[in-house]
């Protein structure tokens, strides 16, 4: 038995319309059917469902073997895991955004604050950078900060609260991860189940 | 709970009485030591304090604290055996293992061997797997196929989709690290017969063939002790922690660790 740690968030509907194309019907079937459910078992593979932050622990610890997780979670919060594969869906980008017609950025809203930190040490802009939980784009609309980092699929988001993209940052898609003892004690089953994703 | 501390106990007696008839010399060092700012990167969650304008950590690492010690004081033993508390992220950790100094590879295997019959003869549980690498496998692909020192942090991360848009699919050593990590091994003894060391891994696996373990050998396989440069291997019990890690630093040292905590054989 391994444990997959997926997240219901942003990438499920990526990954599953993924391993549908890669023929994998036996577990997208039973991945719909779960609902509410916080794990499944099929065909000894347990995946499990987690917020996309905690996917990196899970794997870190030993509780899940493999986990699938956006690059934007494993660059702002490194963690002690095999890094193994881009995976090809989860496409998007991180990017500053804020209401037309800034001319300089002083505060920054987002839930990415190392990223951000170092992008704009980079830059070298001494910019203030806020912490938020969510809802990021409402920090600009309301003054707290004059732009966001955050991330950004269609832009449709921004578009519907009067903001307009600035600069990327960095793109992101979703990436597998691994556990860095169990990828050599469960090499047969992890090997399959990689294999089955068709990263090698 | 206070068996486990009994049985950690009679562990450490039998395992230090073990080393003393093997010619090891018994250490205790100070859990006070002084701390040197450049071996921050070594063990970067001890606990570090000021004490008279000199400052100070608890041990976090017996091996790094050996290492320190033997630096900085005379100490004519070539094997020594410890065991003891340190403190990592805040929580103690009891370690006991061994160090040795101007080793060969015979000494290697001799103590790994030593250590693996004396921890069968403690647990009725059968040693499941054993990971090995060598930072100098690595260097005969570098320099066989001069490949840029970038690719290392690659390699070191599993970055298998990198490795593929920087190396293409057909190098050898994409081919290599797609392959089940059981199989590397014979790869690599294929394109480096004859090297040092693939020869130290090839006699490790022969004198340890009766334990029936599985045998893996992957370069992307690293110790989370940044000190090991040479040679490293784990063993394992269970599938998530192991019970037994060591490897060659500082040239001509090796040190190697018995967990006695989370997964340990207590």
């Amino acid at each position: 038995m391994i444990t997959v740690a997926l997240t219901k968030g942003r990438l499920f509907k990526d990954f599953i319309k993924y391993i549908n194309e890669q023929g994998l019907s036996q577990y997208t079937e039973a991945l719909e059917d779960e609902g509410r459910s916080l794990y499944t078992e099929i065909n000894n593979i347990r995946f499990i469902f987690a917020k996309g932050k905690d996917v990196p622990l899970y794997v870190e610890s030993g509780v899940a073997d493999l986990g699938i997780a956006g690059l934007d979670i494993l660059v702002e919060d490194p963690a002690d895991v095999l890094n193994v594969s881009a995976l090809p869906f989860g496409e998007c980008r991180l990017a500053i955004a804020g209401p037309p017609g800034i001319q300089k950025i002083e505060k920054v809203a987002t839930s990415f604050t190392e990223i951000s930190f170092r992008y704009f040490t980079e830059q070298k802009q001494d910019v203030e950078i806020l912490h938020l939980h969510g809802s990021v784009e409402l920090a600009p609309i309301l003054g707290l900060s004059d732009a966001i980092v955050d991330i950004v699929q269609t832009g449709t988001t921004l578009k519907e609260n009067g903001l307009i993209e600035y600069d990327k940052i960095m793109d992101i898609q979703a990436r597998l991860i691994a556990n860095k003892q169990t990828f050599y004690t469960k090499e047969e089953e992890i090997y399959n189940f990689i294999k089955q994703l068709g990263v090698f | 709970m206070n068996n486990r501390v009994l049985r950690r106990l009679n562990f450490a007696t039998a395992y230090l009485e073990k080393m003393h008839q093997n010619d090891y010399d018994l250490l205790d060092l100070n859990m006070i030591e002084r701390f040197y700012v450049e071996d921050k990167i070594h063990y970067p969650t001890s606990i570090a304090f000021e004490r008279n304008n000199t400052m100070m950590s608890i041990r976090s690492d017996w091996t790094r604290s050996i290492l320190n010690y033997k630096e900085r004081y005379h100490i004519d033993e070539r094997k020594l055996a410890y065991f003891g508390p340190v403190i990592r992220d805040n929580k103690t950790i009891i370690q006991a293992g061994a160090e040795m100094y101007e080793v060969e590879s015979e000494d290697i295997i001799e103590s790994i061997s030593l250590h693996l019959k004396f921890i069968s003869s403690q647990t009725e549980q059968p040693l499941t797997t054993l990971i090995m690498n060598d930072e100098a496998l690595l260097d005969l692909y570098f320099d066989k196929y001069q490949l840029d020192f970038s690719i290392r942090p690659l390699i070191y991360d599993k970055n298998i989709s990198s490795l593929a848009d920087l190396l293409g699919k057909k190098h050898s050593l994409y081919q290599l690290l797609t392959q089940p990590v059981s199989q590397q091994f014979e790869s690599i003894q294929a394109e480096f017969s004859g090297e040092g060391p693939v020869e130290l891994i090839n006699q490790l696996i022969d004198k340890l063939a009766d334990l029936e373990m599985k045998t893996i050998v992957d370069l992307s396989f690293r110790s989370p002790q940044t000190y090991y440069n040479g040679f490293y291997f784990q063993i394992f019990l269970t599938e998530n922690s192991p019970i037994l890690s060591g490897g060659q630093y500082d040239k001509s040292a090796f040190g190697i660790g018995i967990n006695l905590s989370n997964g340990g054989i207590v």
